[in-house]
């Protein structure tokens, strides 16, 4: 009896060991497909399709390159811009990003024209949501892995 | 009625004499010339020399039909004939020099001298020559030893300080020329205040023939033409008024070329057997100013290493009078073309046909992009390999008033392209990039093409008399394809621009258009050749009249491909027909002579759309609507000399400059004359060429929006002396 009220005590410790606080998720470098949607001043420009492409560093902080965005409807051709110095927070459930007065670099170097402020982001599982502004112009993505 | 008042000409002549033909044998067909169910001129020696035909472009219209401007340099070598023919690559004229084809047609164009007869079949002669014989074959015969032995020097000066040297000895089994020119140029470029078309020129030919056994004779032909010239004397024309010639950069041409041919006859009993093969090579060093103004835009240099051989074999009856004449041949190529065709971009043309192309997509809010270099080199360097096999097969009967004559030849070609193309630049875009960066752009890959080609030829040719045949005739011919070397520089220039942009992270909504290497190949060009003629023969009165409807597909034409480019290229753009008559007279009459050749073709689209416009119906450009060439002469006999006299009027138009048919050049006939005192042992000559200096064009092109016109060559004055031993 002795005997299996250890057995007993010694399970329950165990059990009770395996109960340990949940680590934060690994990021990884991942490309995301969805759309980009830039509320200009001109009117709203929609980028079905377009590639997030996200970088973390071990330094905790993240870079997001955005393919192929068109910022005004008129504009007759898209850019690639790519925002680097985001801070990078993670949980067990997301990571979160956020970065302001960032100046991405575009067209050679750095476009101060297309100055970020206000970033938010987050990566749930296989989405990414983003919300920021471009020089002021609200712009949001929404995609998946 | 025509045919009527024929017969009442022969019925009223009592013995015709026929064309000498024996020593023709620069031609492969089974019967003589004169039995030939195809319109030719056979140019003798001494018309030749009465004409001043020392190079190609003179036989200009005395064969009826034919067009060789002369314009460019001697790469250009551009053949038109019955509404055939296009400015680039392949030509729809074969050139045999005793018999040996002459691959190459930047090869085609070299100085005359030693040529017993300049004979041209004109209509397809592909069942026996194969390909590019689709317009006809020009077939050269030099002197032989078995035309007795000579000795003949010439030496001549005339305008532009042009020299002109050739000597020709025909001695036991041998027979050498050598011949050698020098022009000061007849263009000045206004820009260098300098002649800009001047030449040097030599050519050395050795033959040796000899029969080595009863039933073996053997012919050897060797030769070697080496220049170096200017050209491209292209002058702009603004508000419709031609400008002198004026460009900055070097126009120059150098070539050496070479062809080692070897004949061999075996006579058996029942078969003759006939053997040819050739060893020939090219070098040459094309440069050109290509935007042909005072502006750095951009050059090209073309730099072609080139060598081929060829092997003919043919088993033809030995005895020439039997009723069946088969001849069954075998015919094989390879040529092996090295060609390095950078095209240096300078300051004007990286600002205008770059920057300025590129900029005009970009929002000028955004930032400009800049090529900071003075000038970058799109590189292309090109391993071109072609290859031609073909069996063929002709018969001819004979009957007592009939020839027939049926054949047809498989004829295969491929080719293979290996390209290696790469251009390196500097490019930074502003404000935002604070230094140039290096882009390179390499293109590299390979493409072939094989193409089966069955070349058809059913002929019939009547004997009215003694003196005068009737004929008819259809046959195909075709024009090889190929690819377009000259425009991987707009390829690559493309893909440089697509390239930078990319690196720059700028996708463009509607990027430049561009053809790629797949797009570079053309297809064979083919045509269905009907004709019909009659030859009369009346003593010393010749003439030879006949029509032709010729059906052309795939017709290979230089076009501008899609997109902002800058070159052209080749495409099987069009469908086209040719309609028309030639007619040749000679007249001899004692010591008088008169000759004519006249031709009327009327050469149009039937499908042509550019994509811009609809150009079915239109005559085709650069084809001249009427040839013309009208020559009298009398020779004056005195004891101990004789004066001959000769002037003839020439000339070719109208010709449309584009395809919309909106701009033509006239038919200006220009007149030449010749006097020559001639001795037993020397002659004396003062030869004179477009003696009214009539303002003739010879070439109309458009390139950046920019018309240019290459001028005839002005009035030329010559004189001379020809010393024979």
């Amino acid at each position: 009896m002795k005997i299996k009220l250890f057995a007993i005590a010694l399970a329950a410790l165990s059990l009770i060991a395996c109960e340990k606080t949940p680590e934060p998720i690994v990021p990884e470098e991942a490309d995301y497909i969805g759309t980009v949607i830039v509320e200009a001043s001109k009117g709203t420009v929609e980028n079905p399709d377009s590639r997030v492409e996200f970088r973390p560093y071990e330094d905790g902080t993240a870079e997001l390159t955005l393919y192929q965005v068109k910022f005004a409807p008129g504009m007759p051709m898209k850019v690639d811009v790519t925002i680097p110095g985001l801070t990078m927070t993670t949980t067990a459930e997301k990571i979160t990003l956020t970065g302001t007065d960032i100046v991405p670099f575009a067209l050679g170097g750095p476009f101060a024209q297309y100055t970020v402020t206000d970033l938010t982001g987050e990566i749930v599982g296989n989405k990414m949501t983003l919300n920021l502004k471009f020089g002021g112009i609200p712009t949001s993505f929404v995609g998946e892995k | 009625m025509l045919v009527s008042f024929l017969f009442s000409i022969i019925s009223a002549v009592p013995v015709c004499d026929t064309i000498q033909t024996a020593t023709i044998t620069a031609l492969k067909e089974s019967v003589t010339l004169e039995r030939v169910a195809a319109p030719y001129s056979a140019i003798r020696a001494e018309r030749l020399e009465k004409s001043g035909t020392f190079r190609p472009n003179a036989l200009s219209a005395q064969v009826p039909g034919l067009h060789i401007p002369d314009y460019g340099a001697s790469l250009t070598s551009t053949i038109y004939l019955r509404g055939l023919g296009s400015r680039m690559e392949n030509p729809v004229l074969g050139l045999y020099v005793d018999g040996i084809p002459v691959l190459d047609k930047n090869a085609y164009d070299f100085d005359w001298e030693g040529f017993s007869s300049a004979t041209l079949l004109r209509g397809p002669q592909g069942t026996l020559y194969g390909r590019n014989a689709m317009g006809g074959v020009l077939a050269l015969q030099t002197y032989a030893p078995s035309d007795g032995e000579r000795s003949v020097l010439r030496m001549e000066y005339g305008t532009a300080n042009t020299v002109r040297a050739g000597a020709t000895f025909v001695f036991g089994s041998n027979a050498l020329t050598a011949t050698f020119r020098h022009t000061d140029g007849f263009f000045r470029n206004a820009y260098k205040d300098a002649l800009c078309d001047p030449y040097d020129g030599i050519s050395l030919r050795w033959k040796w023939e000899r029969a080595l056994s009863e039933r073996l004779f053997a012919s050897n032909v060797a030769w070697a033409n080496l220049s170096r010239e200017g050209g491209f004397a292209y002058g702009r024309v603004l508000d419709g008024a031609p400008q002198p010639v004026s460009y900055n950069d070097e126009a120059s041409y150098r070539r050496l070329s070479a062809v080692e041919g070897l004949r061999l006859r075996w006579n058996g009993d029942v078969w003759t057997l006939d053997g040819s093969a050739s060893l020939q090579l090219l070098l040459d060093d094309m440069r050109m100013d290509q935007d042909y103004t005072p502006e750095s835009i951009f050059t090209l240099q073309q730099l072609e290493h080139s060598g081929a051989g060829t092997l003919e074999l043919r088993l033809r009856r030995a005895d020439s009078r039997a009723a069946w004449q088969p001849q069954t041949g075998f015919f094989a190529m390879y040529r092996l073309n090295h060609m390095y065709a950078p095209v240096t971009f300078k300051r004007d043309g990286i600002q205008r046909l770059i920057l300025d192309n590129a900029n005009a997509h970009i929002p000028t809010d955004i930032g400009y992009l800049d090529i900071p270099d003075e000038q970058f080199v799109v590189a292309s360097d090109f391993w071109i390999g072609s290859w031609n096999a073909a069996l063929f097969h002709e018969s001819v009967y004979t009957t007592d008033k009939w020839q027939l004559t049926a054949g047809l030849r498989l004829d295969y070609e491929g080719a293979r392209m290996d390209y290696d193309c790469l251009t390196t630049l500097h490019y930074q875009f502003l404000p935002y990039m604070k230094a140039a960066k290096e882009f390179s752009q390499p293109y590299r890959g390979a493409q072939n093409h094989a193409r089966v080609e069955l070349l058809p030829k059913v002929s019939a040719l009547y004997l009215a008399s003694d003196r005068l045949k009737l004929y008819a005739a259809v046959a195909r011919g075709y024009r090889a394809g190929g690819f377009n070397t000259q425009i991987f520089s707009d390829i690559l220039q493309n893909m440089t621009m697509d390239g930078m942009m990319h690196d720059l992270g700028v996708h463009l909504d509607n990027p430049p258009v561009s053809v790629n290497a797949g797009n570079t190949e053309y297809d064979p060009e083919t045509a269905w050749n009907f004709e019909a003629g009659l030859r009369l023969r009346c003593g010393s009165f010749k003439a030879e009249l006949n029509a032709y409807y010729i059906t052309v597909h795939n017709q290979q034409l230089t076009v501008f491909p899609p997109g902002l480019n800058t070159g052209r290229m080749m495409a099987n753009a069009a469908r086209s027909r040719s309609l028309g008559t030639e007619a040749q007279l000679e007249w001899r009459p004692g010591d008088f002579r008169a000759q004519l050749a006249w031709s009327w073709c009327d050469a149009r689209f039937v499908r042509y759309d550019d994509g811009h416009e609809d150009y079915a119906g239109k005559r085709l450009p650069y084809v001249p609507e009427h040839t013309l060439y009208a020559a009298v002469g009398y020779s004056l006999q005195f004891s101990g000399c004789r004066l001959d006299l000769d002037a003839s009027l020439r000339g070719a138009g109208p010709i449309a400059w584009n395809e919309a048919n909106t701009l033509e050049e006239p038919f200006r006939p220009r007149l030449d004359g010749r006097i020559a005192l001639a001795f037993a042992k020397w002659e004396l000559y003062l030869r004179g060429e477009n003696l009214t200096d009539a303002p003739v064009n010879g070439f109309y092109f458009k390139s950046m929006g920019n018309e240019f016109i290459a001028r005839s060559k002005p009035r030329i004055l010559t004189t001379g002396i020809i010393v024979k031993f």
